[in-house]
């Protein structure tokens, strides 16, 4: 069939990564994996006395009394008061933030891999140190008896931080400006904390599922198994967006925060609802849903570079573009032509001379 | 030959093929290569294994397959836990036939669109197509008729009648 014989020569332009550079990402996949079932086991067997034993010489301070776990629900239709101590009940190990950066075996590491990315100067980085003889992270990657955590974030490039204790079994996920979620599940205890860079901190309590055109916070992707979730600031509480976890967020990456929500189609390859979110100056959220012929495929994001300015091209037919110059107020649709292709992902400066469309 | 030379190989056969079928049943590039991106991460997690498979490519395709498959279901929970592939390092430079090529595949039924890769692109027999995927031959060849047509309606040529479906030896 000659028909597909264009598709075939593209082979010749796919570049392929370095090996080296995937043998990495099995390498650290692994290690995760082998450090969750390590936990898994430890939760089995760990014994308190035990780690006062295993800290041995390498003990910066003395062992403060642990306060015994808790457990917060992850029930997403209840409602849980948010904590004074945004890390209560938490493992967070026997050295504070401070001990165990200052500590001279004290190793550092990025906090988080892949998801959205923070703005040049915001970041967050992890402090570990190992307080037994040698410490194998596949094995004891959330065992705070043997390797303890803290999490330093900045908003300056680290000309100043803050530091906030990381439990066992904590994951960091930026969310927006210099906000990080941290998300443990360690022990008895799990919980959801939302940190800024100026050091303040505030856990997060679960609330009841929402349509996702009231997405009215940042949103974010939990391990609660609901998907995406959006924060709602005023109240401190994450609220899960209905649809069983299908709704996924691609942020589009330019200086003020837009991107394009859609939900996936039950045939798993194409997609039944697409939409844009975005952030108002005031620092409101809003969500629009398209009315699209897109045929199931994911619609393409054109940076323009100017806050308030979205554009999403509907791949039809016929090819549309969806725009709004006023932070989602207004909309317009322009009919877009086949060799204007937009594959740079910039927005053409000369849009306004495209048709409208019918 | 030694495990990781055995890997090295099928990558370089493989990679892009793989990544050029992948694209014509999702449209879109990235999506294509962080599926075939995690198909050979999977494999370099089982080395061992995969070197002593004798249809490396097919045990790949299917996992890349999978991978896109439970893409939207479970994007979140994967972006969010597991460690990401780098993706692509280039994009293609396509031409309006190309483009044309990839909007008359969308507007195939999945399964229509996965025979016609597996067969026009991938080259597998039909019976090669019914044992992967489990289907009888006749329905393999029935939807590859069904695929033809459509794309051939799609793309507003006359069907192609002078290759037989079992074309590929």
């Amino acid at each position: 069939m000659r028909d597909l014989t264009p598709l075939r020569d593209l082979t010749s332009q796919v570049l392929p990564p370095p090996l080296e550079d995937l043998d990495r990402v099995a390498t650290q996949r692994q290690r995760r994996r082998t450090g969750a079932l390590a936990f898994a086991a430890a939760v089995v067997v760990v014994v308190v006395s035990v780690a006062g034993a295993a800290l041995g010489s390498r003990e910066a301070a003395p062992l403060p009394v642990v306060p015994p776990p808790t457990s917060v629900s992850l029930s997403p239709t209840e409602t849980t008061a948010p904590a004074e101590d945004p890390f209560e009940g938490a493992d967070v190990g026997q050295l504070s933030p401070d001990e165990i950066r200052n500590h001279p075996d004290a190793k550092r590491s990025p906090a988080q891999e892949g998801g959205s990315q923070p703005p040049k100067g915001i970041a967050a980085r992890i402090w570990s140190v190992c307080l037994i003889e040698r410490c194998d992270p596949a094995q004891v990657e959330n065992t705070t008896s043997q390797l303890v955590r803290a999490l330093e974030m900045t908003g300056d490039g680290y000309l100043t931080s803050s530091l906030f204790p990381l439990p066992r079994g904590a994951s960091v996920q930026y969310v927006i400006d210099d906000q990080f979620l941290v998300e443990f599940y360690g022990g008895d205890a799990s919980g959801r904390v939302l940190l800024d860079a100026s050091g303040a901190a505030r856990s997060l309590s679960i609330g009841a599922a929402t349509p996702v055109t009231a997405i009215s916070g940042p949103p974010t992707w939990t391990g609660t198994g609901a998907g995406v979730n959006w924060i709602d600031l005023a109240s401190s509480t994450l609220h899960p967006v209905e649809g069983n976890g299908r709704w996924e967020i691609e942020p589009a990456q330019e200086d003020w925060y837009w991107g394009v929500i859609y939900f996936a189609g039950h045939d798993e390859l194409t997609l039944s609802k697409q939409g844009v979110i975005w952030r108002n100056a005031d620092g409101t959220f809003g969500v629009r849903l398209f009315d699209m012929v897109f045929g199931g495929h994911s619609t393409q994001m054109l940076r323009a570079g100017n806050p308030g300015t979205m554009a999403v091209v509907d791949q039809g037919p016929p090819r549309l573009l969806h725009i709004s110059t006023d932070y989602g107020v207004t909309w317009e649709t322009r009919v877009l032509p086949r060799d204007l292709r937009g594959g740079d992902g910039r927005l053409p400066t000369d849009w306004r001379d495209l048709a409208v469309a019918p | 030959m030694a495990v990781d030379e055995r890997v090295r190989e099928v990558y370089e056969a493989s990679y892009s093929r793989l990544v050029v079928q992948m694209m014509a049943l999702c449209g879109s590039q990235a999506d294509a290569e962080e599926a075939v991106q995690d198909a050979f991460v999977q494999a370099l997690r089982r080395r061992r294994q995969f070197a002593e498979m004798a249809y490396p490519e097919a045990w790949l395709r299917t996992v890349a397959l999978n991978r896109l498959r439970n893409k939207w279901r479970h994007a979140a929970v994967v972006r969010r836990f597991q460690v990401q592939v780098p993706g692509p390092r280039s994009s293609l430079e396509l031409d309006e036939h190309h483009v044309e090529l990839i909007e008359a595949m969308r507007q195939l039924d999945p399964d229509l669109r996965l025979v016609i890769v597996l067969h026009h692109l991938a080259d597998r027999r039909v019976t090669d197509i019914a044992l992967e995927l489990g289907v009888p031959t006749g329905t393999i060849k029935s939807r590859l008729v069904r695929a033809r047509s459509q794309l051939a309606a799609a793309l507003g040529t006359p069907i192609d009648t002078t290759e037989e479906v079992e074309g590929h030896a």
